[in-house]
């Protein structure tokens, strides 16, 4: 019976978000144990390491951030669910292929759930339906620790995928549960979040998650009491 | 579709905590306050401080023994309220 901890962050600044997730990998990443932080992100482009910048094609008011993941250019903003598995791989037994499998195979189930049929696809990371992707990842492994992770398009803008070339493919079609189902069958976030994270779970060797204490759950879509949005680091 | 009540951690526990503040803040004295205050007895040498990659921010991250979601609130809120704090978590 070992339970994974979820932390529900709401609604956050990309930028404040990466800091804390990088003091925490270099914070005591032997003992502590995994997390998940599930949240969405307000409007931003992230780009990876070796992310090629004539990708962004037109960012326009939307920033763009350099993320230390793999991967090339994507989008994040409200309506979309983003997962960050925190996880000790060798304590899991999973190695990076292992991880990046978990995390589509359980997009894919929570999908299958609702009736979308859903794939990957080869060398191409990511969930699929048909040619149109749904699902993005960017991983990054440090001290033996992930971070980075999913984003899920549940119901989104997806416009601002039309002013980048997504993962760095021209014209890659992106989709989303709330145009593939009709508007009363699609799940409110916090279900979708909650389904999501059953899958998460298990699929990383967990037999269940719990929501880690005030601050960690509830996620109730707004930042802490420090407003993050007018300085911030883009 | 309804929201299922989540199931919520047992205390006590070991619990990070992480801070991220603007960098320039005075924040360690700060932050050092808040945790003697509300967590009490914490480990010093569970302590990892550091600054973003282009310098923006810095972050400490202590692990203390939880007893509670009432020393929880208490400590979040101490700690929201230092100046130059963006995020507890």
């Amino acid at each position: 019976m070992e339970r994974i901890r979820v932390r529900a962050l709401g609604l956050r600044h990309y930028a404040p978000v990466f800091a804390a997730m990088k003091a925490r990998i270099d914070g005591d990443p032997e003992h502590s144990p995994d997390e998940i932080w599930a949240l969405q992100h307000h409007p931003v482009y992230t780009q990876g390491q070796a992310g090629r910048a004539e990708h962004v094609l037109a960012p326009g008011d939307i920033p763009v951030v350099a993320a230390d993941r793999g991967g090339q250019v994507t989008y994040h903003g409200p309506g979309q669910l983003i997962f960050y598995p925190l996880v000790q791989l060798r304590r899991r037994g999973l190695d990076v292929r292992q991880l990046v499998s978990a995390l589509e195979q359980s997009v894919i189930a929570w999908l299958a759930q609702m009736g979308i049929a859903a794939a990957t696809k080869a060398r191409a990371p990511g969930v699929y339906v048909d040619d149109a992707k749904i699902a993005s990842l960017g991983l990054r492994i440090r001290r033996g620790r992930s971070y980075h992770g999913l984003a899920v398009n549940v119901a989104m803008d997806l416009a601002p995928f039309a002013r980048i070339n997504p993962c760095g493919y021209a014209g890659l079609r992106m989709t989303q549960v709330a145009d593939l189902l009709p508007a009363a069958q699609v799940p409110e976030l916090e279900v979708a979040q909650q389904g999501l994270l059953d899958q998460l779970a298990r699929r990383l060797g967990y037999t269940d998650w719990d929501y880690l204490g005030d601050e960690g759950g509830g996620g109730d879509g707004t930042d802490t009491a420090a407003p993050d949005g007018a300085s911030d680091e883009r | 579709m309804t929201v299922a009540d989540p199931p919520r951690i047992e205390f006590p526990c070991e619990y990070p905590v992480t801070v991220v503040a603007d960098a320039g803040a005075a924040l360690r004295a700060q932050v050092f306050q808040a945790f003697d205050l509300h967590a009490p007895g914490f480990d010093p040498k569970r302590i990892t401080e550091r600054a973003s990659r282009n310098g923006n921010y810095q972050s400490i991250c202590f692990v203390i023994t939880a007893t509670g979601e009432g020393q929880l609130r208490q400590l979040f809120e101490g700690l929201k309220a230092c100046a130059g704090v963006r995020m507890v978590l």
